[in-house]
Formats: structure tokens, C-alpha cells, sequence
């Protein structure tokens, strides 16, 4: 308020001034209505006090009017009470008029009741909206603000559009005021931010609510959707956790045919379970607008019409008994617009497993991310025979075996994978703590990127590392790598021999970078007569190992004076604890060799280096 | 060049890049085809159109959203994260953030009416209603029955 606050006091004399006379006035005419009307009632004749007559003169008539004073008293006071009423309402109205037309100044105000809406609805899509308690959520806060606001809130359907453990006790105030909007329904144990936390992790103080809530929800999911279930033609997205296998089938019988996303993580199937009892069609299979579905440890059969049309396809965790991987080819068939895909730990019935006889290869043009991880070497090989990949994907497999199962021999690379023909930079890498794994990296220009591992199908073979790098070039037609990294990879699982192999194919390399691996495979660099390994090479990054200073010098000094070689250009160290004197070795090599000591020991690629190592571009 | 006169009356000469980030003008633009003929503004004052024109000019390399982007967003939860140069730009005040809204409205410049959607609904995320009338200057207009109202209406609300 501007200016001085006002004070009653200050006022009361004026105020009585006009109040008296026009009060009064009021008050009689209020009750002489009454009066009237209670007379027409059937009472007898009664003096009043507001026009006052003699005094009774006998006992009798002392009775009568004390009666008529209490009518009367009776009369006044509900003249009283609704002359209070009704200036207390009055006033109230013209006070809330009047701050309203304030408000109308404001410069808020003047934003369209549209626009208005869109920010209340940005505000409700936030993360931070999802951790609030029911009464600070933005649907409420925002129409509790002021009467343009409440108005523009409960005209927004959109608004009320999620129904999550938090708001699911007032579902019907949510179905009620989105009208006929699409819900989003969750039934998640935390809100968005952390909806990819596992289970065993316990929930912030702030998600502890929502924590508790889906605990009690969880139990009994048929509860929590049955006041959702009869508007399941207006559901655009559900997104279930923790749920046990096979209770949502039951419940979701009837077609969905708005839903759009669909998420359900169950709880995973004991070691017994039966999937094959689990025949309930999710939605009757009847979800044509569906783009975006993750499913783990939910068993939907793949003869389903839910995984067609799909732009995000997410399956984990899963054992499909009567199906093959012909059919889930099948159904990537029948989604051309796939962007994500992501498959982990799916299981066909081996004899179902490779059954894809059927099946012409495809093309999936807009696949930007592909992931298969702990997927069995059958089933990859008969995706990458199958599927023809864009350029520009980026891919991370995690496969049991080794490349040459993976990969089929037959692959036709260039029309299946051509990502391989642009790879410039790769990475092989070994495993210090688990040995017998191998592990093979390649990253590709244009934000490509592959990451490729390979794991021991059955544990202590030693010689996987061994295949694996023999096999990375024989089973990968890489073309023109110019950048190599060799990480965490030992002399006692890799041959020398091994090693040199994949120098000798790989000519076109001009950086090197060796990060905690044997110092013998460094020996192999040193050129003679009969060797000479990555002639074109010019950068070298050796960081931790055990490399002396008489053997760098000799592989330094030995690739300057070889015809044919290029000269090192640059040399990284560091952590090379073999080295007892590095100013003395700097001395000596800054004749022949840019040195550059790197301060951190850890093996992880530096991209203060990236320069250097990145080969340019052809 | 396109010229462009605001409200009060000052002139703008633009290039034709910055100022087809408007599709009102953009269509205007086309509909009268190549022209001299100023451009008038009505509701746009020049100390807002300078800001319009500045953001603009940041964003003019950039591909016009689709109607396709536009359906997708109407369907689908959008953040309200602000990319880094978009921040500061629209460290305003008050008044002038709601009138870089109110013209983005107008100038139908979509990505910048974002802008400032975002920024209000980022500006009123948490807080209570006591909190947003303070923000905006707003007084609590319900009257005290129609207040008593909503509380009965809301009292599942409470204690959740």
C-alpha cells in the first residue's frame, strides 16, 4: 500500500457522521419489514420499542409485552446479524474488486491469459515441481495466487495432466480439471530426476515421500490405477516401477489408443518364474500411437503390435521362450523411424535363437544410438547381418565372446556398418584387475562413436585378450585409423607378436599413445633393418611405465635416422618410473623430439592432447 | 534491409535475416513482396524492439522452428533449461522481461517467447503463493469467503 496507513480513529467522526442517520434509517426500514411479516403471520398486535407506547398498566399486560420485547430483540437481531452480513460482503466484494483492477496495472498482468497458461505448464513439467509435496505443487500454488491466475489455472487442462504417487489421492480433482487433455501417469519410486535410480539405493530426504507413497501403491498397482483405468483412451504416457511380473497384464487389458510412452520396470522374474504363464497382451496389443517403449523384465510376446511404429525401443532383462530373434528383427522392420535402441540381457530359446531365415536385411536411417549389452555373440551376429546402420550412429556393444562370433565373417561392412570405413581414432584396451577380459574401443568423426566390448564367454581364458586383438582387424575392416591407443593392455596376456600385428596393420598411424602397458611392447617401435613399425607415426604418448631412458633415446634417435620413417614430432610422458633423471633426458632428446611432461599419472585420455594425438582428417 | 517503426515512432533498419525471425513480419514480407515501405509496429516500443533485435540477431543463423517442432512440443513435457547466451540476455527487469514476452507474442517469434516463458516459470518454481504475489507485486484478491472456498476445496492438500 502507498502512503500512510490509515487508522480507524482518525476517521470514526466522519464516518459516524454519515453512518447515523443513514443507519438508523436502514435498520428501521429492515425491521419494520420483519415486523410486517411476522404480524401478517398470524401474531397478535404488539407495541414496539421502536415506536414505544405507554407502560402496561396491569400484571397481564407486563407478560404480553415483556414477550413482544423479546420478539422484538428477536427481530433486531437478525436485522443486526444481516446488516452485518451483508456490509461485511459488499465490502468484501468492492475490496476484492477494486484489488483486482489493482492487479490489472500490473505489468504480469498484461501477458495473454495463453501465455500465462504455457508458464504454468512449463512450471508443472519441471523436475523440481516433481519432488514437491501435494501442496506445493505448481497446479495448486499457481491457482491459489490470485483470481487471474486461479481462473487461467483451472482453464489449462494440461496442467493437471500427471498423476503420480503424490497427486494419485486426488486423481479425480486431476481427471476432473484436465478435461479431456491426455494423463501422464507415474507410478515411480522417485520423481523424474532420479527415476533411474535403482531400488537398493535409498531415496533422498526430499524423494522420501514419494519413496513411501509408491512402496504403498507398488503392493496394490490395481488400486492406484483403478480410478485411471475407465480413461485409458486418454492416457498419454504411463511409466511404471518395482511392479511384479504379470500384474499389470491383468490390468491393462483394453486398447490405449493415445498412449505414447510407455515405461515398465519390473521386479526381475525369480529364477523359476515361469514366463511363458504370462500371456496378457499389454492394451490388447492396441497402442497405435506408442513411440517411445522401455520394458524391463516385462514379457510381451513379439507377435505384439505394441513394438511397431516405435522412435525408442528399450527391452532388458528378458526371456522371450517362443520367439526368435528373426521376430524382433522382424518388428525393428516395422519401426523405420527408430532413433534409440537399446537391448540387454535378451534371451531367445536356443532353438528359436538364431532362427532368421526369413528375414531380408534393413535399414533403420534415423538410429542415432544403438546399445547391446551382455547380449549372447548369436544374437548380434544376426542384428548386424540384419540391420544396415547409419553412418553416424553411435554404437556401444557389450558382447560374450569373441569378435569373430560377433561379427559375421559374411558382413557386408560397407552397406551394414559403414561407420567402420570412417573411424580414425581407436582404442584397444585391456583390463589391469580382470585380465582375461579384452576390450576394444573405436570412436569415429561426426560424434560417432563405438564402443566395443568383448567379454570371455566362460571365465580364466587367458587367451581371449590374445584373439581379440588378432581378431579386432581381421573381423573390423578399419581403413585409414590414424590415432591408436593402446590402454591397460599386458605383455602377459598380448604377445609381442600379437602387438606388432596390429601395428604392422594399421600403417597410416601418426599418434601412439600407450597408457599402462607392458614397456616391451615400446621396444617394438625402436626401427632396423628388418622392422619398422608405424612409419608414419609422429606423436608418441607413453604414460606409466617402466620404460628407461636408454631405451627411449635408442627408439627416439632410431626413428629419425631410418629412411622412409617420419621423424617423432612430439613425445608425451608420464609416470614413467624407470626414468631417474628427466632433466637429463630432456636434454639429450630436445635435439631430436618435442618433449611434453604431463603432470597427471592416470591413464585416462587427456584432451589437453587431443590435438596432438587426433590425426587431421583426410 | 527492412525498416521497422515502432510505437513511438522510431525507425529500425534491419537486415531482412534478423527481421524474418518474426513470422509476422517474415509473412508480412512476403505478402507485400520486395519493398521500401517501412513496417509499422504498434505495439512494440523501440526500447523493446532493440532487445527483440538483438536476440534476433543472435539467432538469426539458426533453422526456424518446424511446425512439426511445434506440434512435438505441445504434446510432449518440455524442460525449462535456457541455454547460456539466452540467460543473460534476458537478465531484465521485470517489466522489460514481460515486455519482450508481450512483443515475441506479438512478433510471433516463438523460441524467444520460450525464453521468456522459461524465465518466469523458472522465476516462480518453489515457491509459494505468498512468494509469487511478493515477486510480481501481486495482492491476494480473493475475498474472504471465496478463500475459505478453495481451503475446503484443497484440504486434501494438507498434512500430504
Amino acid at each position: 500500500m502507498a502512503g500512510t496507513p490509515l487508522n480507524i480513529e482518525d476517521h470514526q467522526m466522519e464516518m459516524e457522521e454519515v453512518t447515523g442517520d443513514v443507519l438508523v434509517k436502514l435498520t428501521q426500514a429492515l425491521y419494520d419489514q420483519i415486523h410486517q411479516k411476522v404480524r401478517e403471520g398470524g401474531s397478535p398486535e404488539k407495541p414496539s420499542m421502536m415506536s414505544p407506547s405507554q407502560p402496561p398498566a396491569i400484571a397481564g399486560d407486563i407478560n404480553i409485552f415483556a414477550s413482544n420485547m423479546d420478539q422484538e430483540c428477536e427481530i433486531l437481531g437478525l436485522v443486526q446479524h444481516f446488516v452485518v452480513q451483508t456490509a461485511n460482503a459488499h465490502m468484501e466484494k468492492k475490496i476484492s474488486a477494486l484489488q483486482t483492477r489493482r492487479n490489472q496495472l500490473l505489468p504480469i498482468h498484461r501477458l495473454p491469459d495463453e501465455v500465462l497458461s504455457s508458464i504454468f505448464v512449463l512450471a508443472e513439467g519441471t523436475r523440481h515441481n516433481r519432488t514437491q509435496p501435494l501442496h506445493m505443487r505448481t497446479p495448486f500454488v499457481v491457482s491459489l495466487v490470485s483470481k487471474q491466475w486461479r481462473a487461467v489455472a483451472l482453464n489449462t487442462p494440461t496442467l493437471w495432466t500427471t498423476i503420480d504417487v503424490i497427486t494419485r489421492p486426488i486423481s479425480e480433482v486431476f481427471i476432473d480439471r484436465s478435461k479431456s487433455a491426455l494423463l501422464g501417469i507415474d507410478l515411480l519410486w522417485g520423481p523424474d530426476c532420479c527415476a533411474h535410480d535403482t531400488v537398493k539405493h535409498l531415496p533422498s530426504e526430499r524423494h522420501r515421500d514419494t519413496y513411501s507413497a509408491h512402496k504403498r501403491y507398488i503392493t496394490d498397482v490395481g488400486r492406484f490405477l483403478s480410478p485411471l483405468i475407465p480413461h485409458a483412451n486418454r492416457w498419454r504416457s504411463l511409466r511404471v516401477q518395482g511392479v511384479r511380473p504379470g500384474v499389470l497384464e491383468s490390468l491393462l487389458s483394453s486398447p490405449a489408443p493415445s498412449l505414447e510412452i510407455l515405461h515398465v520396470q519390473a521386479t526381475p522374474f525369480d529364477a523359476d518364474f515361469d514366463v511363458s504363464s504370462l500371456h496378457g497382451n499389454l492394451f490388447a496389443g492396441h497402442t497405435p500411437c506408442l513411440r517411445d517403449l522401455s520394458l524391463a523384465s516385462v514379457y510381451q510376446p513379439l507377435t505384439s503390435a505394441i513394438y511397431h511404429g516405435l522412435k525408442d525401443l528399450d527391452l532388458g532383462w528378458i526371456t522371450y521362450p517362443n520367439d526368435s530373434v528373426g521376430r524382433l528383427l522382424h518388428n525393428l522392420a516395422m519401426c523405420p523411424l527408430l532413433e534409440h535402441l537399446t537391448l540387454s540381457r535378451i534371451q531367445f530359446a536356443p532353438s528359436e535363437a538364431s532362427d532368421t531365415t526369413s528375414l531380408a536385411s534393413f535399414t533403420l536411417p534415423c538410429l542415432q544410438l544403438a546399445m547391446f549389452t551382455h547380449m549372447d555373440p548369436g544374437t548380434l551376429s544376426a542384428i548386424f547381418s540384419s540391420v544396415r546402420f547409419p553412418a553416424s550412429i553411435l554404437l556401444k556393444v557389450t558382447g560374450e565372446g569373441d569378435p569373430s562370433t560377433i561379427f559375421p565373417s559374411s558382413m557386408d561392412f560397407p552397406s551394414h556398418l559403414p561407420a567402420v570405413s570412417l573411424i580414425r581414432r581407436l582404442r584397444i584396451s585391456g583390463n589391469l584387475t580382470a585380465p582375461h577380459a579384452g576390450v576394444g574401443e573405436y570412436s569415429a568423426p561426426n560424434h560417432g562413436l563405438f564402443n566395443l566390448e568383448f567379454r570371455p564367454s566362460h571365465q580364466n581364458d587367458d587367451t581371449f585378450p590374445e584373439r581379440v586383438c588378432r581378431q579386432i582387424l581381421t573381423h573390423l575392416p578399419f581403413q585409414s585409423i590414424s590415432a591408436l591407443t593402446f590402454q591397460c593392455l599386458l605383455d602377459k596376456y598380448v604377445s609381442a607378436a600379437t602387438f606388432a600385428s596390429i601395428l604392422e596393420g594399421l600403417p597410416t598411424i601418426a599418434s601412439l599413445a600407450l597408457l599402462s602397458c607392458s614397456h616391451t611392447f615400446l621396444e617394438l617401435l625402436v626401427c632396423t633393418t628388418s622392422s619398422r613399425l608405424c612409419p608414419a607415426l609422429s606423436v608418441l604418448r607413453i604414460s606409466v611405465s617402466e620404460i628407461t631412458e636408454a631405451s627411449l633415446i635408442d627408439l627416439v634417435i632410431s626413428r629419425r635416422d631410418t629412411t622412409d620413417v617420419t621423424s617423432l614430432a612430439h613425445l608425451l610422458l608420464s609416470g614413467c618410473n624407470g626414468m631417474e633423471d628427466e632433466d637429463a633426458l630432456e636434454r639429450i632428446l630436445e635435439r631430436f623430439v618435442e618433449v611434453h611432461w604431463e603432470e597427471q599419472w592416470d591413464t585416462v585420455f587427456d584432451d589437453k592432447y587431443a590435438r596432438l594425438i587426433a590425426s587431421p582428417e583426410p | 534491409m527492412v525498416n521497422l517503426v515502432t510505437s513511438d515512432n522510431e525507425s529500425f533498419t534491419v537486415e531482412k535475416a534478423v527481421a524474418s525471425r518474426s513470422v509476422l513480419i517474415k509473412n508480412m514480407l512476403e505478402d507485400v513482396g520486395e519493398s521500401d515501405q517501412p513496417i509499422p509496429l504498434p505495439n512494440v516500443t523501440a526500447s523493446v524492439l532493440k532487445k527483440v533485435l538483438e536476440y534476433c540477431d543472435h539467432h538469426k543463423n539458426e533453422p526456424m522452428p518446424t511446425s512439426e517442432d511445434l506440434a512435438a512440443e505441445d504434446t510432449r513435457k518440455r524442460t525449462t533449461d535456457i541455454g547460456e547466451w539466452d540467460q543473460k540476455f534476458i537478465q531484465v527487469d521485470q517489466e522489460m522481461l514481460f515486455e519482450i514476452i508481450l512483443a515475441a507474442n506479438y512478433l510471433d517469434i516463438k523460441p524467444l517467447l520460450d525464453v521468456g516463458c522459461k524465465t518466469v516459470a523458472n522465476m516462480i518454481k518453489g515457491k509459494t503463493p505468498e512468494e509469487i504475489r511478493k515477486l510480481f507485486n501481486i495482492v491476494n484478491d480473493f475475498t474472504p469467503e471465496e478463500e475459505a472456498q478453495i481451503k475446503k476445496e484443497n484440504e486434501w492438500a494438507e498434512d500430504r
